[in-house]
């Protein structure tokens, strides 16, 4: 790039004199011509014809200066260019060596933010098989919880019916029954095929609650109010709570 | 539909094997309470959806229905979904879905006279008595109850009918 454009202005510099020389010496050949003719012409037409020569030389003159002039000033703007394009190019290639240099910062940032965004999924992955392990524990401690409830209402009702004072099978039966509604307060079936059982055992204990709740029953009442995973749930804990408060109050 | 004859004659001193539809959502003690039942000879099955009971009893005859009376009834707009997820009914009777879910039952042609006994872990409805005053076959009885109790009126509800 750099070569083609010096050939280019050589090659304009160099045009611009050859024509400036053509001119020039067709202008000294005119002269001469002028010059042998008076000798063969009259006195009057030769002083005329000599001045003439002399208009002509002094233009011809002028133009060579001009055109060399044109050619120095055509050098100047060709250097003046080049030294311009030169100066260009390097701030170019400063640019360019500082946007590499951003360039490789950036990589690096980029990079880094990989690396940290990798190392939270492995971190949220590994979160995850935990909470699923907790869930799993849960969910089978829950079915084992129910049951043993089943079993044990199973045989204190047995046995309650073997008992020939009723009142006392009934005090039993209900302290048992009462138990459970609280116990089902805490069931924490996550599974969506078993949400449905365990949401039902809520609501049979909440109505429960809401008619034979006592102010101990407030504490895991609580805590279904803020914890339960259905928000239905966590409501009507809320409510009972007040019902259960509004009742005692009123004894 | 098999339409089966009552079993509730005397067989050399032993009751034969009667079906009972056990409605309830309380699954633990539900479960517990048709296994014990089962030990008095009945022939229990224990539904915990409305869709269920509806089709248990479309399907198969039964000698006598046990209703938990606040069953959880799915809602739609505010109102309950009773029958077979088609009829919307709005309660007029508090949250005592078991008497609206027995009215359905006593107005199904095979199951008007069918005899029904009420658990409830609240006081006794009114609807009860009024039920009663009808000629309907129905108990009501405060949860818990010991299973020979709940034994003993379903015997007096069948042979009343």
């Amino acid at each position: 790039m750099k070569i083609r454009l010096y050939l280019c202005i050589m090659f304009c510099v160099s045009r611009i004199y050859a024509l400036a020389n053509t001119s020039s010496i067709n202008s000294i050949v005119d002269s001469t011509n002028v010059d042998i003719n008076p000798v063969q012409n009259e006195v009057s037409l030769d002083s005329i014809v000599f001045n003439l020569t002399l208009a002509v030389n002094s233009i011809s003159e002028i133009l060579t200066g001009a055109t060399w002039a044109l050619t120095a000033i055509t050098v100047l703007i060709a250097l003046l260019g080049f030294l311009g394009y030169s100066r260009l190019n390097k701030d170019i290639k400063r640019h360019n060596e500082e946007l590499l240099k951003r360039t490789d910062v950036q990589d690096s940032i980029i990079n880094e933010y990989k690396n940290l965004v990798n190392s939270l999924r492995e971190e949220q992955k590994s979160f995850i098989e935990k909470n699923q392990k907790i869930i799993n524990i849960l969910n089978q401690q829950d079915l084992y919880f129910s049951q043993t409830i089943n079993y044990l209402y199973q045989a204190t009702d047995a046995i309650c019916n073997q008992i020939k004072d009723e009142s006392k099978s009934k005090i039993i039966l209900n302290n048992l029954y009462h138990g459970v509604h609280i116990a089902n307060l805490y069931h924490c079936i996550i599974d969506e095929q078993n949400d449905r059982v365990s949401d039902n055992d809520k609501f049979a204990a909440f109505s429960y609650l809401e008619e034979n709740g006592t102010e101990e029953d407030i504490i895991h009442l609580e805590f279904s109010a803020n914890n339960d995973p259905n928000k239905n749930n966590r409501i009507r804990a809320t409510e009972i709570i007040g019902r259960i408060r509004e009742r005692t109050k009123n004894y | 539909m098999n339409k089966k004859i009552s079993t509730q004659n005397e067989t050399d001193g032993k009751r034969l094997k009667s079906n009972v539809l056990y409605f309830d959502d309380e699954s633990s003690i539900s479960s517990a309470l048709a296994q014990n039942l089962e030990l008095f000879n009945w022939n229990v099955t224990l539904v915990s959806e409305t869709d269920i009971l509806f089709e248990k009893l479309n399907n198969d005859f039964y000698d006598v229905l046990i209703l938990d009376i606040m069953a959880p009834v799915p809602k739609q707009e505010n109102k309950y979904v009773v029958f077979e997820k088609k009829e919307i009914v709005e309660m007029d009777d508090g949250m005592n879905t078991g008497i609206v879910i027995a009215k359905k039952i006593w107005d199904m042609e095979n199951y008007q006279d069918i005899p029904i006994l009420f658990l409830s872990a609240r006081q006794r409805p009114d609807s009860i008595n009024t039920f009663i005053k009808e000629g309907k076959k129905c108990d009501c009885l405060r949860k818990p109850e010991r299973s020979e109790t709940i034994n003993e009126i379903i015997e007096k509800l069948i042979n009343e009918s």
